[in-house]
């Protein structure tokens, strides 16, 4: 018996699929989002908003990753953009490969951001590039600021953090500044953004944020 | 429970490099698993022994090196394993930390019998 080294990454798999995916999207000129949370934060309500003020400008597609169903597609059909849903059936998270399997069905010659909203879940999809520009995550106040301690690889590999449903403050006991700190810890660069997507306070704040980061990906 | 996916991973990664080097049986796979990960030890080992069955790697054993998460502060230089409570440096108050080690999930090493 010898020992052979290996030295290879578990995640190398996916990680040539998600090279592979930014490939494409970056010969098309995409921007691409991948929108993260735990269930019911508030991502269908975000990208509600977000494809509204968007939609003007830019052409855009959605790709919602569900573990079963296709309750949020329908609402994102609604918007008038086209969606393509993912079921993962068993699997916690979209990866590289299930993105890169629905990209036949997508024109990318013909859209300029596609936004990828993840299944929720504040645990895995942290662990699975898709080949997106930025990982994106929303934290509702009504989830506790707690979380960045609980589950800090999420809140590690976001580029922005979208702290939703600030107008339910008032009722619940999160604290901003702790939330937003704890999760700076982990993450220098961080951009943290509140808002409350139903009355559509700070929205801006997050729109600013997206046009700057789709303006830099065409830039490049 | 990513961990049954990493694990069907590791078993196509490990049974590719068996054939490779002319292996007739794996023993062992070891596996560097940092702790600033969301995967489990003890799921991963349950996942791989049942990603293995029915593979050539049936009865392979999953050896998992831990290592800790490092944290340094871009400030001051100060290290450690695990953010203090208040998020803030201990050494020098500066919040946020770079992390130098945890982020690992990498098949190290394979023990195996060959032809020769």
């Amino acid at each position: 018996m010898h020992e052979i080294a290996i030295k290879s990454d578990v995640l190398s798999e996916n990680a040539l699929l998600a090279h592979h995916n930014r490939e494409h999207f970056h010969a098309h000129g995409v921007y691409v989002l991948n929108l993260m949370s735990g269930p019911g934060a508030g991502k269908t309500t975000l990208l509600e908003r977000t494809i509204d003020a968007l939609r003007a400008r830019h052409r855009l597609a959605v790709i919602e990753g569900d573990v079963q169903g296709r309750a949020d597609a329908d609402r994102i059909g609604r918007c008038g953009v086209p969606v393509v849903q993912i079921n993962t059936g068993n699997a916690c998270h979209l990866d590289a490969r299930m993105v890169h399997r629905e990209l036949e069905r997508i024109d990318l010659g013909h859209l300029d951001v596609l936004l990828i909203e993840n299944v929720g879940n504040l645990v895995c999809p942290a662990e699975f590039d898709l080949g997106e520009h930025d990982k994106a995550m929303i934290l509702s106040v009504t989830e506790g600021h707690d979380k960045p301690d609980k589950y800090p690889v999420m809140f590690h590999v976001a580029r922005a953090l979208v702290l939703s449903k600030i107008d339910l403050l008032p009722h619940v006991d999160f604290d901003v500044e702790r939330a937003t700190r704890a999760a700076r810890a982990m993450n220098l660069d961080l951009e943290v953004i509140p808002l409350s997507a139903k009355t559509g306070v700070g929205v801006d704040g997050w729109l600013v944020w997206l046009e700057g980061r789709i303006a830099r990906a065409k830039a490049r | 429970m990513h961990e049954l996916s990493l694990a069907q991973d590791m078993v196509t990664t490990v049974t590719r490099l068996a054939a490779e080097h002319h292996a007739t049986r794996v023993a062992a796979v070891r596996l560097k698993l940092g702790d600033f990960t969301h995967v489990d030890p003890e799921t991963l080992t349950f996942a791989f022994e049942v990603a293995c069955r029915g593979t050539p790697l049936a009865g392979c054993r999953l050896d998992i090196v831990r290592l800790p998460t490092r944290l340094r502060c871009p400030a001051c230089g100060w290290e450690g394993s695990a953010a203090p409570e208040e998020h803030l440096c201990p050494s020098c108050s500066h919040l946020g930390f770079a992390v130098l080690q945890g982020r690992e999930l990498q098949l190290d090493s394979m023990d195996i019998d060959d032809e020769g």
